[in-house]
């Protein structure tokens, strides 16, 4: 079903004309090849003005640019935000000059656009202050001296291993990821999941380095003491 | 010297690769308390769990034609 060819979903309003001769290379590219095609072959195809590179595009790093973007301007307006990230990157498509990554490129332009959206909505890029976020590390965890008051208990799952199979507590860190505040999710993601650098996450977050250290830090504390509470009820 | 508590806060800094007088820092703290011990391990197998469960929503491929389409009617 999605074997068709090209550019029969070509529309000239999106094909550039340089696109349209790139067209004619592109015309034996299936759709399944191009999900495994490499990202330059991807772009190629895109910018011959081919739907079904966009859907591709659109399908791996949508819901990234939607987390950033949520990051920065709140989740009301994030998808958004995230739909005219897309709109601005199809119009610099021929101009992106590939030395960085899609993936890196797409999340600037998005943060870019969010920042810009945020400014005109003269909303506030603060930092997350809810020390209650993590229970884990509440006041009552150190004495005075900053000595643990309560130590940190034992697990009896405490290997990689013996957590990989527990599947109803991945159900729980599932469930906990979605509740984290939006900069803490997007920062957990992009460091843990993505495995972006810091200096990365504080430009596309647009924080400092030191506070997107802190998010990160925030966010595992919270699914710590998801796994903490697991240990000891075997519910999340 | 560290603290538990300060290592209880820079113990993601230090799984992250920290710079190395908080590295050699944390090492002597780690080196001598067992409970920071156990909780720094806790820390990296949370890291590590979620890292590999960690369900990322997607979009799907509707909703990503859906995408396409607005963007063609835009341009
Ligand atoms: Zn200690």
């Amino acid at each position: 079903m999605l074997y068709y060819a090209l550019n029969a979903f070509a529309s000239p309003g999106l094909a550039t004309v340089s696109g349209w001769a790139a067209t004619k290379k592109g015309f034996n590219l299936s759709a399944s090849t191009l999900l495994n095609a490499d990202e330059h072959a991807l772009l190629d195809a895109a910018i011959a003005g081919s739907d079904e590179a966009y859907t591709i595009m659109v399908e791996r790093y949508h819901s990234l640019m939607v987390a950033v973007a949520a990051a920065i301007v709140g989740p009301s307006l994030a998808e958004d935000v995230a739909q005219d990230a897309w709109f601005s990157a199809h119009r610099a498509l021929t101009k992106f000059e590939r030395r960085a990554s899609l993936k890196t490129w797409l999340l600037r332009i998005v943060s870019n656009e969010a920042i810009t959206r945020a400014k005109r909505e003269s909303r506030h890029i603060a930092l997350d202050c809810s020390p209650s976020d993590s229970s884990y590390l509440d006041d009552e965890r150190f004495s005075g001296n900053g000595h643990w008051a309560r130590k940190p208990s034992q697990w009896h799952l405490d290997t990689p291993d013996a957590l990989m199979e527990e599947v109803d507590l991945h159900r729980c860190i599932n469930k906990t990821l979605l509740l984290l505040p939006p900069q803490q999710r997007a920062a957990f993601r992009l460091r843990d999941i993505e495995q972006a650098t810091f200096e990365d996450i504080s430009q596309w977050l647009g924080v400092s380095a030191a506070n997107a250290r802190v998010l990160v830090h925030r966010a595992r504390l919270t699914l710590l003491d998801v796994i903490d509470h697991y240990q000891e009820t075997g519910q999340c | 010297m560290l603290k538990c508590k300060d290592v209880s806060q820079r113990a993601s800094e230090y799984l992250d690769g920290a710079d190395r007088p908080l590295k050699w820092q944390m090492r002597l703290h780690l080196a001598m308390c067992s409970n920071c011990r156990r909780f720094v391990r806790h820390l990296a197998l949370t890291r590590d769990l979620a890292s590999k469960v960690g369900d990322v929503e997607s979009c799907s491929q509707s909703q990503s034609r859906k995408i396409v389409q607005k963007l063609r009617n835009k341009s």
